[in-house]
């Protein structure tokens, strides 16, 4: 069905769709939305699911913890200042191994105080051992959350589903829904996991200096070997609704001679750019990271082996060579560029792309360099 | 030699927690020096946070060391009938 419809509403009407047990959440903008949507289809009767209104982000993530050690199909939503004051528990939730879906609107953290998108949010639980997935539009948005239930119940590793806060999440677009009953066989009934109402379990359990490195290692192999399981759903996905999805898009990467790798909905602008160029007949390509935990680091690396590459970063790293995505390619090409932009929300559209791109075409640029500082102002 | 198998996310099932045993942390140890004295304060089991202090028809049977973290209570609170040492 043809929809007009937000981010924000996408996820909550995909999470109405397939009625999960329960919802633990605390409001925060720019996801605010997927809170008071949620909250109205409970209150409509339309799903029957738990919906625990937490007096904090921290509350929220351990309620869901709670609820899905007891084997709920369990979702909640947050951003920015919310997603950090939960950090805490971000990693319990990994390394219990719960399945669950968490939907971030990405938010820059203050200070200074902020409203609009960055990455700093989400790239601050990059290393809590969640699966994180960022998405360019509503559709892809709508989608991953379908999908991701799916991921994290095969995994049993939680799933992150990232948007842009205000492009994607307030962005309003067209897109393809499935009808609910589509939605609610593909995702499936849930499966049953060893919880603490069926199983005599004790979750939490200390692991001390003899046995805490073998916990460890069996959680990063489990993260790095479930992009098998992410692929899989994925393609199950691509099959029955006609989608694209994998673990990265690329427009024209084979024959360029520069390549530019962007996150979200930047990739738009970064695409459109890059096409009306390849009409000039210049070689220029764009990768854009979907997965980006578990990161798919041996096929970008042969995808950009010997190639000149732009690293776009909406996050900083304060202290490092690069930003935190110029890190994570720096070693991938044998040039390497490394730009940070849209901090707080600086607009990066069209016209932005344009002149970015260009001036790497035309002349010498900086290993490293913040993009769109205003004239204007002195620092 | 067999493998001990780590369950996902370290958790434990009830069937297995007696593979788990915590006595190792132990830097003292609980030694009985005086049976007949302990036999008349049956409450020393209460006393202990790991119930590893046995009765068997109100006598004292044995300390089960495989969970006694060594922690003294028992050795404060009945002085004349356990002693710790360092292990």
């Amino acid at each position: 069905m043809r929809t007009l419809i937000n981010g924000n509403y996408a996820v909550s009407y995909a999470m109405m769709q397939i009625n999960p047990d329960v919802c633990a959440s605390y409001p925060i903008t720019p996801q605010t939305q997927i809170i008071e949507t949620f909250s109205k289809y409970v209150s409509d009767g339309k799903v029957t699911t738990e919906n625990i209104l937490a007096e904090s982000e921290h509350s929220a993530m351990s309620a869901c913890i709670g609820a899905s050690a007891a084997g709920a199909r369990v979702f909640t939503a947050t951003a920015s200042q919310g997603l950090a004051y939960m950090i805490e528990v971000l990693y319990i939730a990994a390394g219990l191994r719960l399945p669950m879906i968490m939907v971030v609107g990405n938010r820059g953290i203050g200070a200074p105080l902020l409203l609009h998108c960055d990455y700093s949010d989400s790239f601050l639980a990059r290393d809590s051992g969640w699966i994180q997935i960022y998405c360019k539009d509503v559709q892809e948005v709508y989608d991953t959350t379908l999908m991701a239930v799916k991921i994290t119940e095969k995994t049993k590793i939680p799933v992150m589903v990232m948007m842009d806060g205000f492009y994607t999440t307030h962005g309003e677009q067209v897109i393809d829904t499935l009808t609910s009953a589509q939605a609610k066989s593909f995702v499936g009934e849930k499966p049953s996991w060893a919880n603490m109402l069926d199983s005599r379990i004790t979750f939490g359990n200390v692991a001390l200096t003899d046995s805490n490195l073998e916990v460890r290692e069996r959680q990063f192999k489990d993260l790095r070997e479930s992009n098998k399981s992410i692929l899989g759903v994925q393609k199950e996905f691509n099959k029955k609704f006609g989608r694209k999805y994998g673990l990265y898009d690329a427009f024209g990467v084979k024959d360029a001679d520069m390549v530019f790798v962007a996150m979200g909905s930047t990739y738009q602008v970064i695409e459109l750019a890059c096409k009306e160029l390849r009409k000039k007949r210049k070689k220029v390509g764009c990768l854009r990271p979907r997965v980006y935990r578990p990161f798919p680091f041996e096929k970008l690396g042969r995808e950009l082996k010997g190639k000149k590459i732009v690293v776009m970063d909406r996050a900083i790293s304060h202290g490092a060579e690069f930003g935190p995505m110029g890190l994570e390619f720096q070693n991938m090409s044998s040039e390497f560029y490394n730009v940070v932009y849209g901090i707080g929300g600086r607009e990066f559209g069209l016209e932005e792309a344009r002149d970015l791109i260009s001036k790497f075409l035309t002349g010498k640029q900086k290993k490293f360099q913040f993009y769109g500082l205003r004239a204007d102002l002195e620092n | 030699m067999a493998k001990k198998k780590i369950e996902l996310g370290a958790r434990i099932f009830a069937e297995k927690s007696e593979e788990y045993q915590t006595g190792s942390w132990r830097k003292e140890i609980p030694v009985v020096k005086n049976k007949e004295e302990l036999n008349k304060y049956l409450e020393i089991a209460l006393y202990c946070p790991e119930a590893a202090i046995v009765f068997v028809n109100k006598k004292f049977s044995h300390i089960d060391y495989k969970f006694c973290k060594g922690c003294g209570i028992c050795a404060n609170y009945l002085k004349k009938a356990i002693e710790m040492k360092r292990v």
